[in-house]
């Protein structure tokens, strides 16, 4: 083992003399014609327009899925809502039907329906006949109390389109199939709304438009996050270092680091989600803390004597192994994220680590090849040289060492008081809260839900066990019980399947007031028989399947978060086992539904890739330092900033979603950076009495680690300025955690060593 | 005995040549399922049938009383009370509706047929001298969207007037064939003309 070590020694010793001398001109032109290469494709890296990143890849799921949008078509519908002080009014009206109609017609709608093409099923002279719910033409002495009768008069078509105020009406419009004439109809309803209802009162929601809005508000966080994350850390950078070479050096190396690990994710044929998004703000922070500390260990050669390139070379070496191991440690904590079932987080775990190892390999490339340009540093510019860092530092290393116990023992405490927040911490992924309040999308959907109610639907299919066809009257009694059941849950705003249809027709057939189920099943036949020949086959195969051996059953929920609409699923699921019985098989589905299933993945996830990314990180450690004990130091440090920050998250009620989700494993891969950083050092400098080495480490190292730290949340702090909740919530989660994590590294990674520190001697060192 | 037998066999051949001339002389023109989309429920023809114009209308349906209903309620719209050929459409409509409920009781009491669907054949015919509408029970053979009449069972026979007869042949085929009114003249003139 020694010898592997020497021999690694020397390669690094000789790599880094390579790097000052003679390697100079052939590293930086390999870094430029790499750097050259994958810029090309990192600009133009696209954005996702569909979301499909962030859902599982269940196949079970997906084959349900997949299997209800080919019998009942796309699940994915808009919903305007319009508000009209006179909506029963001819004015109002004419306003309604004139969108109706325009909207008819642009690309990429395949069908629109609101209060003025609904038609009802009326008892005619000879038989059910269909008729306007509002007959044309409208005049200015219709009567609104004739409208809201024959709204009454039909509940179910009331509830989908008319608000209780009457006051706001919602039209639904079905958009194409193709991700393409979607986005093509979206933009041409956003024109027609802007620019000639721009004095109407709309609202606009649904999943398409959330996508496209996701996906507009990536390409905008890019525009603002990367610049400003730029200007902080060069802002950051300027203040500690007070030196042009401590701002373009690390900018540099960020730069490129940046550029490689985009230009490959673009070579790769992936496009940027909402997850992925994140990438480069964590790059560049991710890259800089390398940088600080190997630009910390060349001006620490201020003042010395010597040959300033073999100075540089001893400096580096001793730092190359701890940056290696830093690198590896916050790459192995972001590879854990694979395990995640959803592409785009473990596109973001894979891309990221991907990232730190070559925003390692650049440091490594740039860093002493740019330093050995420069002469030795002198001494006095630094801030932190001397003043109220060094101060701070000293008070932290003395009452580590003389009051240990207190530390580790309030640490403890502050760390059990967090626990009480963890079990606070609720699993909820909602597409339409990841956005700001303000943002026009989160408002019309609240809109919506207040004004009308139902903006998310749960999809069901309803299958027989026997695959027979489902027009018996028995299986339509039973459903129509199911579906009682479930308009009395209260999350559910209401629930449509053919049943309505059916009722209706057959108050027609039989000129009877009620909306019930034929008597006899001859008679629903019949009515089965009617529906074969009505004329818009097309909305009849959004209920039932062509050979009637499958029925969707839509369930409108209120805006709820996933965590309360997975038990809304099981209530249902359960209603249907008693309702149904045996012979039935109800299949939730739906785009919602996948949102929610990943939602409730999210809590394993979290634990497996947590769990895997702790076991990778402390093997690390223990690889590095090859003593238990120190492994177990290590630990103390690492998790309490972890307990600490999702305590906070817990009494702040921010909820584990897509995004937060993400921050253990991220956090415990960087945390351990400064603890590896402070033992390596402390190992260093150990001399027989642990107080005197936590002394001179803490001043040392505190400076390096408080910077990197400083660094860390001030650049995941940019994030607070992204679109997303969860990115803003990971960003500032995550930079807080740096900075308890700092706060553990200076006050209980210490205060531990001293409380252990007689045992050193004899079994470490 | 010899000119006996002959007479005899010449009484045989003859209604045989009858039958064998009827059957060679019908001539579909035009054809179109109805309504234009599936699923259909039947199938409108314009045939000449010797020197008769017919207008033939299989339907062959599980909802045969809302196919009445649909025909009566067009009836009442293209012949408006007190206007020429309104008695003729009350009639028809009236006449119509008997076939079905002939239908109807035919099928209830047959215990054999299971099957939900009433075939019921409508002809509007135009002839030299008179001009009628013929009601029968058909059967029918299909081969996919095609329905051939392989016997038919009178139910009724409603003379009408020329004037309306011709008119609603007219409206029946604009309807069907989805032609406008010239297009169905083109249609029904070479035979029309001979009347």
């Amino acid at each position: 083992m020694t010898e592997s070590l020497t021999v690694c020694s020397l390669s690094i010793d000789k790599l880094l003399r390579w790097l000052v001398g003679k390697g100079r001109l052939p590293s930086l032109t390999a870094v430029l014609v790499v750097t050259l290469f994958l810029a090309y494709f990192a600009v133009q890296v696209s954005v996702e327009s569909n979301n499909s990143s962030m859902v599982s890849q269940d196949r079970e799921l997906q084959e349900n899925y997949d299997s209800f949008r080919e019998t009942f078509g796309n699940d994915e519908t808009l919903l305007l809502a319009i508000t009209h002080p006179q909506l029963l009014q001819a004015e109002g009206l004419q306003t309604i039907d004139r969108l109706t109609q325009q909207l008819s017609h642009l690309e990429g709608v395949t069908r629109v329906f609101s209060l003025t093409n609904a038609e009802q099923i009326t008892a005619g002279d000879f038989g059910a006949e269909t008729s306007f719910i509002i007959p044309k033409p409208y005049e200015n002495d219709q009567q609104p109390e004739s409208i809201v009768d024959a709204f009454e008069h039909n509940p179910d078509l009331s509830r989908l389109l008319l608000a209780k105020d009457q006051h706001t009406a919602t039209l639904i419009i079905d958009l194409a199939d193709e991700p393409e004439a979607q986005e093509r109809g979206l933009a041409a309803i956003d024109e027609l709304l802007a620019t000639a209802y721009n004095n109407v009162d709309w609202h606009l929601t649904g999943i398409p438009l959330q996508k496209m809005t996701v996906s507009r508000l990536i390409q905008r966080d890019q525009q603002v996050v990367i610049p400003f994350s730029a200007i902080v850390l060069g802002a950051l950078l300027i203040l500690m270092f007070r030196r042009i070479s401590g701002l373009v050096l690390p900018l540099l190396v960020m730069s490129i680091s940046l550029g490689w690990t985009i230009g490959i994710y673009s070579l790769c044929g992936y496009s940027l989600n909402t997850i992925t998004a994140l990438l480069p703000p964590v790059i560049m922070v991710l890259s800089i803390s390398t940088t600080v500390h190997l630009y910390s260990g060349w001006l620490q050669l201020s003042g010395q004597q010597g040959d300033a390139k073999q100075l540089l070379v001893r400096e580096l070496h001793q730092l190359f192994l701890p940056c290696l191991f830093t690198a590896l440690t916050t790459a192995l904590g972001l590879v854990s994220l694979t395990v995640s079932d959803v592409p785009a987080v473990q596109l973001f775990g894979i891309f990221s680590a991907i990232g730190v190892m070559l925003s390692f390999v650049v440091n490594i490339l740039l860093v002493p090849t740019l330093l050995s340009f420069l002469s030795l540093p002198i001494s006095g510019r630094r801030l932190y040289d001397a003043g109220m860092l060094r101060t701070l530092l000293q008070i932290a290393a003395k009452l580590t060492v003389v009051r240990p116990r207190s530390v580790v023992i309030m640490a403890l405490i502050l760390a059990l008081g967090a626990l009480g927040g963890l079990s606070r911490i609720d699993n909820n992924t909602d597409l339409v809260r990841f956005l700001k309040p303000t943002e026009k999308l989160h408002s019309d959907t609240m809109f919506i839900e207040q004004a009308v109610g139902g903006v998310n639907s749960l999809e069901f299919m309803l299958v027989r066990t026997d695959g027979k066809t489902l027009t018996h009257l028995d299986d339509m009694v039973r459903l129509d019980k199911l579906q009682s059941s479930v308009d009395e849950l209260p999350q559910v705003t209401g629930s449509y399947s053919l049943l309505s249809l059916l009722k209706q027709l057959n108050r027609a057939e039989t000129s009877q007031p009620q909306l019930t189920l034929p008597d006899t099943p001859g008679d629903l036949l019949y009515l089965f028989d009617l529906l074969e020949v009505a004329p818009d086959q097309d909305l009849l195969r959004k209920m039932i399947s062509s050979d009637y051996t499958r029925l969707r059953l839509s369930v409108r929920t209120r805006a709820i978060g996933t965590a309360e609409a997975a038990i809304l699923v099981a209530d249902i699921e359960q209603l249907a086992e008693q309702e149904l019985g045996g012979r039935f098989d109800l299949r939730p589905t739906g785009d919602y539904y996948q949102v929610i299933v990943d939602s409730n993945r999210l809590v394993s996830n979290v634990v497996s890739s947590f769990s895997l990314s702790l076991g990778m990180v402390l093997l690390a450690i223990f690889i590095l330092f090859r003593s238990f004990k120190l492994l177990s130091m290590a630990l103390i440090p690492n998790l309490i900033p972890l307990a600490w920050t999702g305590g906070l998250m817990g009494y702040l009620d921010i909820d584990l979603s897509t995004g937060t989700a993400m921050i253990a494993a991220v956090v415990i891969g960087l945390t351990v950076d400064s603890t590896i950083h402070y033992l390596a050092r402390f190992q260093r400098v150990y001399q027989g009495s642990s107080k005197d080495a936590v002394m001179g480490t803490t001043i040392a190292t505190g400076r390096a680690l408080t910077v990197s730290a400083l660094v860390l949340f001030f650049g995941f702090s940019v994030g607070g300025l992204s679109s997303f909740l969860p990115t803003i919530y990971f960003s500032l989660l995550t930079g807080v955690t740096m900075l308890g994590a700092l706060v553990c590294d200076l006050l209980v990674l210490p205060a531990s060593l001293v409380l252990y520190g007689l045992k050193w001697e004899s079994e470490v060192l | 005995m010899r000119c006996i037998l002959l007479f005899c066999l010449g009484c045989l051949l003859l209604p045989m040549l009858v039958l064998a001339k009827e059957k060679t002389s019908e001539v579909v023109i035009h054809r179109a399922p109805v309504p234009d989309k599936p699923p259909y429920q039947g199938e409108v023809r314009l045939v000449r049938r010797d020197s008769a114009l017919v207008v033939q209308t299989v339907l062959k349906s599980k909802v045969m009383r809302h196919l009445i209903a649909a025909i009566r309620k067009k009836e009442l719209g293209a012949w408006p009370e007190n206007h020429d050929g309104w008695l003729d459409s009350r009639h028809y409509g009236d006449s119509l509706y008997q076939a079905y409920e002939t239908l109807q009781a035919r099928q209830k009491n047959s215990e054999k047929s299971r099957s939900r669907y009433l075939q019921l054949l409508i002809e509007f015919v135009l002839e030299e001298r008179h001009s009628y509408v013929a009601f029968y029970e058909p059967t029918l053979t299909q081969d996919a969207d095609r329905l051939d009449i392989q016997e038919k069972d009178l139910l009724k026979k409603l003379k009408v007037s020329r004037g309306y007869a011709y008119n609603n042949m007219q409206v029946i085929l604009q309807d069907s064939f989805k032609l406008d009114a010239k297009a169905v003249l083109e249609l029904m003139r070479p035979v029309a003309e001979e009347h």
